[in-house]
């Protein structure tokens, strides 16, 4: 910070006069400009306006889906291995199947997004590529119980979704002496 | 209804006079106890003003800041949050009442106390429309010095509080207050003295009455009283204790200044004092400054509004500026305030008046 002395002469001390009242205006100015520009904050979910939405990056884990194939009309590619049941950690996802080989698929699956940690290892786990989180992430809701998905549900969410949301892996910013690696190398 | 209040006021005065000489009062002491009486009831008018004005600029104030700071302010409360006040209120009326042990209890309670009551007395004063007498509760001929006096009740308040928290930080802001009040009511003054210069009269209803018939009229219209006008509202901004000058409550320095210890009703109190001189600021400044209750359009208003909104809607833009300055600005040191004061206010002050007499002796004014 710059230092200022003491004015010398009345001619020092007019300009710094001067000096501070054009720096008030200058604050003056902008808080005034600001408080007629529109205001930032978004009052969601309680005014909810479509076009200034947040669009979430890829990758983003937001709520599930499962996804239809062509080859099974009315189904999922799901083939209810199960094995997303026993990976998951929190054990939110419960499935009941029928049918033998190739025919076999889930009768019921239940998927509990308010117990559900976003670990994403059901995602990953599947074999088929079925069960996948999307980038909706307007969940919010009074009623836990309304968090909870049904098979239905999940085919609906999953509806012209192609292939799962991959897992982007984070750029590899830093190196391990905590540089930044490329761009300013001078810095 | 300015007459009618005038008139009830005198029936009153009158049958409380004849009551207390019937009960063997010797009649002048009777007149005085009247007149005391009478100031009292006026005052409570300056209460009810306090009151309405806190729970309007506590929402005000909210909003203002948020919109300087691009976001909402409270929204909640009703549409847009207008009814944001009345849950704060509450809160504040239901909220245990904490007296620190170690406390003076008597001072203690007496701080909040003097601090309103300081501002409440100096409504009385304000003529709040055309009509008999100009229509204040009591158009007292030395009325701005009676302001000016009693609105300085209120360091009493802060200085009591402080010290009757027996807290450090409590009374580090009152002697702060003390200083500062003392520092800026010089400069205040003289900026009092160039107005009543120019109206040659200290009763605040002959000064509006001297800025008669419209824009051009008014004092802010008089290029010899803008210094003056821009000295009052840099004091008036230190005497209401608000940034840049809040440095008897400094947040961040005192965690909350002389009302540190205080919860409940009476930092409610201490509140409502608060945006109770800040109206009064404001409304001294439209008296002084833009014309009291008159119209800008002159006289008669061809709009034909009562004086009572003209008066209060400019006294409004004056506490709108208020907070501008206030999210703006950030607080002084102690040091540059007194500087301010004694180095650059005061000087200015003093070429201020010798402008005044050099046009009052031109003939001029």
């Amino acid at each position: 910070m710059e230092y200022r002395r003491q004015p010398q002469s009345a001619w020092e001390l007019l300009g710094d006069i001067g000096y501070a009242a054009i720096s008030v205006w200058k604050g003056l100015w902008l808080t005034l400009r600001v408080l007629f520009r529109p205001k930032v904050t978004q009052q969601y979910p309680f005014r909810h306006h479509p076009e200034k939405e947040w669009r979430p990056q890829p990758g983003y884990r937001g709520d599930f889906a499962l996804i239809a194939d062509p080859e099974r009309p009315g189904g999922t590619r799901c083939i209810a291995c199960l094995a997303c049941q026993n990976a998951c950690p929190d054990g939110c996802i419960h499935i009941t199947a029928e049918g033998k080989g190739k025919e076999r698929h889930p009768t019921a699956f239940y998927l509990d997004a308010g117990l559900c940690m976003y670990c994403w290892m059901c995602v990953e786990v599947c074999p088929v590529g079925a069960i996948t989180t999307t980038r909706d992430y307007h969940n919010v809701t009074y009623d836990p119980t309304k968090l909870i998905r049904d098979l239905e549900d999940l085919k609906a969410r999953g509806e012209g979704i192609a292939e799962p949301e991959v897992p982007v892996a984070p750029e590899k910013t830093t190196l391990a002496s905590g540089k930044k690696k490329g761009g300013d190398d001078e810095s | 209804m300015s007459d009618l209040l005038y008139t009830t006021g005198a029936v009153l005065s009158e049958w409380f006079i004849r009551l207390l000489t019937g009960w063997g009062v010797p009649a002048d002491w009777a007149k005085i106890i009247a007149e005391v009486f009478a100031w009292g009831i006026g005052s409570a008018w300056g209460l009810i003003v306090i009151m309405l004005a806190a729970l309007v600029f506590i929402y005000g104030e909210r909003k203002v800041a948020g919109y300087i700071q691009s976001r909402l302010g409270p929204a909640r409360c009703g549409p847009a949050g207008v009814f944001q006040s009345f849950p704060d209120a509450l809160k504040l009326l239901l909220k245990e009442d904490i007296v620190p042990a170690e406390a003076d209890k008597v001072l203690h309670w007496l701080g909040p106390v003097i601090f309103l009551v300081g501002s409440a007395l100096a409504f009385v004063v304000i003529p709040w429309d055309r009509g008999r007498n100009t229509a204040a509760l009591m158009d007292a001929n030395i009325g701005l010095l009676y302001a000016a006096a009693v609105s300085s009740l209120a360091m009493a308040g802060i200085i009591v509080g402080g010290w009757g928290s027996n807290n450090k930080w409590s009374l580090l802001g009152a002697i702060r207050g003390a200083a500062q009040m003392v520092s800026y009511e010089v400069p205040l003054l003289l900026a009092l003295l160039c107005v009543v210069m120019q109206a040659e009269t200290l009763s605040l209803g002959g000064i509006v009455e001297n800025q008669h018939g419209g824009l051009v009229h008014w004092n802010i219209a008089r290029p010899w009283l803008w210094l003056p006008m821009l000295i009052f509202i840099i004091c008036s901004i230190a005497e209401v204790n608000r940034t840049p000058f809040d440095l008897p409550e400094a947040e961040s320095e005192l965690v909350s200044g002389y009302h540190t210890e205080y919860s409940g009703m009476k930092f409610a109190l201490y509140f409502l004092g608060e945006y109770g001189n800040v109206y009064l600021v404001s409304i001294i400044f439209t008296v002084l400054f833009l014309g009291g209750w008159q119209s800008p359009l002159g006289n008669p208003d061809p709009l034909a509004l009562p004086g009572l909104l003209w008066l209060l809607g400019k006294a409004l833009v004056f506490v709108l500026i208020l907070m501008w300055v206030r999210w703006t600005l950030p607080r002084l040191r102690v040091d540059q305030l007194m500087a301010m004061s004694w180095k650059l206010l005061i000087p200015a002050g003093f070429i201020a008046l010798a402008i005044m007499v050099g046009v009052v002796l031109a003939g001029v004014a």
